[in-house]
């Protein structure tokens, strides 16, 4: 149902580095959950709609102010910093 | 001489009004018992050292008169998922190591402004993705009624502060069960609000059309009260709504029992355990004393909550994890480009089940599997609320036991990860419909020499949490 190599495409998708241990063990635990959900089309949906919020369904409107917040907290987390920025790898690699 | 175990929001009030107890004191009791009994239970992952100062401040108030607000100097245990300024949050993930939130979540804030002391952060299942808080990164919790078993989770350090009287109250969040399975298991109050009924703000989401925050407490008056604290709508969380006030019926007549809760049954080997079992139909025979109508109603569309919320709740996980990057905050792994450092961050910062669950979210999310997977989840997810709201019309509050049996064991259930998602199988239909439910203790049952806490899940509809107060206090008479 579901086949290592799309496991290792979802990994590349989600951005996260997997093992090729836990591609197998991610492949056994996901047929085992897929199987379980399966179920699913047991139920009879037609003319069912889609829910799509909870509690009520209206836009909710506020003033688009700026609100401030703690500036010095907020770039004491940066997990690298150059003259007050926040540093990162490029975007763009150079050849 | 204090009896501290028994202490309410309401006797601490007395105690400190007659002078008969400080905030200090009673800060200070439970740093002594966090010392005793946390290094064996790790309910905490970090003690604050400013409790004291607090304290000191609603003493003084105290002792000039001043009218104490609802919750003055009164000791929370924070869940590590829920901003406090200043302080680490990391819901318990190595992705977070280092993170200080910049500021206070809505709750938070609003616990503040009623004069709430905070003792410490809490452990939980990393993200609130667990049911046994033996998916920290900091290690498990363990259940003060026995330490070889589980408290439940994620919400476990939060349940097991309140029920080792290691703190007054705490605050928890609740996405699938993860308020009211660990109270149910260490023999406190939980109560997961209407969704909407109190504000999302600063607690760090992990599926938000679910996610709610709620009150563990030692009695359901403490539920109640921290509820009218922190409940209202927020400019911040645009989901929030303003609680409308109670309906006109004075007080509930009739409790609906659904069938299909004795029935459920998963892979064959879920189902009610006879324990539990005798339990609830205890508590039905109760409310029948108490003079309340118990009428048998039926959820059919319940079968397939848990399977429909394995679809909605990863696909939101996928989406909100993806802030977790290693860019703005927390902690950041080494690559030779952007791509290299996201994956490698990803790679050492999340643990095996909040991978799972991302993982999970991006399948039932991609091209092609939508309308086989999320369409139809949140179709029936559709169909589930209408089962509630049809029963509503003829019920004022459901009864159901919290969980199908009582605390497991450590270790039992953590190499299966299906087996541990059907621990929330009576608690995640209420999420999926958005409505309150609250987990109150009712006795033990013992097993191998130990006498374990069962809990009972009074549900009520869209914002009618008064009627599961008012139940949930003739409930904890017994």
């Amino acid at each position: 149902m579901i086949s290592k190599d799309d496991i290792k495409k979802l990994g590349e998708l989600a951005r996260i580095h997997l093992t090729e241990k836990e591609e197998g063990n991610l492949q056994k635990d996901l047929e085992n959950i897929l199987g379980y959900i399966e179920k699913l089309k047991e139920v009879d949906i037609s003319g069912v709609p889609e829910m799509t919020h909870a509690v009520g369904e209206k836009n909710i409107f506020r003033k688009d102010e700026a609100r401030t917040r703690d500036f010095v907290l907020l770039k004491e987390q940066f997990p690298e910093e150059e003259k007050g920025f926040l540093k990162v790898k490029g975007v763009f690699e150079r050849e | 001489m204090t009896n501290y175990s028994n202490l309410t929001i309401k006797s601490v009030r007395e105690l400190f009004t007659n002078g008969e107890l400080s905030a200090r004191e009673l800060v200070a009791h439970y740093q002594e018992e966090i010392k005793k009994k946390d290094p064996e239970l790790n309910a905490y992952r970090e003690v604050f050292d400013d409790a004291f100062k607090a304290a000191e401040e609603a003493d003084k108030k105290i002792k000039e008169g001043e009218t104490p607000r609802a919750l003055e100097g009164i000791p929370f245990a924070i869940k590590d998922n829920i901003l406090i300024k200043g302080k680490m949050a990391g819901a318990s993930s190595k992705i977070l190591e280092g993170y200080t939130a910049s500021y206070d979540a809505t709750v938070i804030e609003k616990l503040r402004e009623e004069g709430a002391i905070f003792l410490g952060r809490t452990n939980m299942d990393e993200f609130a993705m667990g049911s046994s808080t033996e998916n920290s990164a900091y290690g498990a919790t363990k259940n003060p009624y026995d330490v070889s078993r589980v408290p439940g989770g994620s919400s476990g350090g939060s349940a097991v502060a309140v029920a080792g009287d290691m703190a007054l109250a705490a605050l928890g969040s609740d996405t699938g069960g993860s308020i009211r399975q660990p109270a149910a298991f260490c023999g406190v109050v939980g109560l997961k609000p209407t969704y909407g009924a109190v504000s999302r703000s600063g607690l760090i989401a992990m599926a938000s059309s679910l996610d709610q925050v709620g009150p563990i407490t030692k009695s359901v008056r403490d539920a109640e009260i921290i509820f009218d604290v922190i409940r209202g709508r927020d400019d911040l969380d645009s989901t929030s709504l303003e609680a409308k006030l109670p309906s006109g019926r004075s007080a509930s007549k009739t409790i609906g029992v659904p069938r299909e809760y004795f029935s459920l049954k998963e892979m064959g080997k879920e189902g009610l355990e006879e324990g539990i079992a005798k339990k609830f139909q205890e508590s039905i025979e109760f409310f029948k004393a108490k003079g309340f109508e118990i009428k048998e109603v039926s959820l059919p569309s319940v079968d397939y909550a848990l399977a429909a919320y394995y679809i909605v709740m990863p696909a939101e996980v996928s989406a909100n994890l993806s802030r977790f990057d290693g860019i703005r905050y927390g902690s950041r792994a080494e690559g030779k480009n952007l791509l290299e450092v996201y994956a490698k961050t990803r790679e050492k910062g999340f643990g095996p089940e909040a991978r799972r669950r991302v993982i999970l979210g991006a399948y039932v999310l991609s091209a092609g599997y939508y309308d086989a997977y999320y369409a139809r989840a949140q179709k029936v997810r559709y169909m589930i609320r209408k089962d509630f709201e049809n029963e509503f019309k003829n019920v004022d509050l459901l009864l159901t036991p919290t969980t199908p049996h009582p605390a497991f064991k450590i270790g039992e259930k953590v190499s299966d990860p299906l087996s541990m998602y059907l621990e929330d199988i009576y608690t995640v239909p209420i999420n999926l419909a958005g409505v309150p439910a609250i987990s109150v203790p009712f006795g033990t049952i013992e097993k191998e020499g130990k006498n374990l806490p069962v809990g009972i899940q009074l549900i009520a509809p869209w914002h009618e949490e008064r009627r599961l107060f008012e139940a949930g206090k003739i409930l904890e008479e017994k």
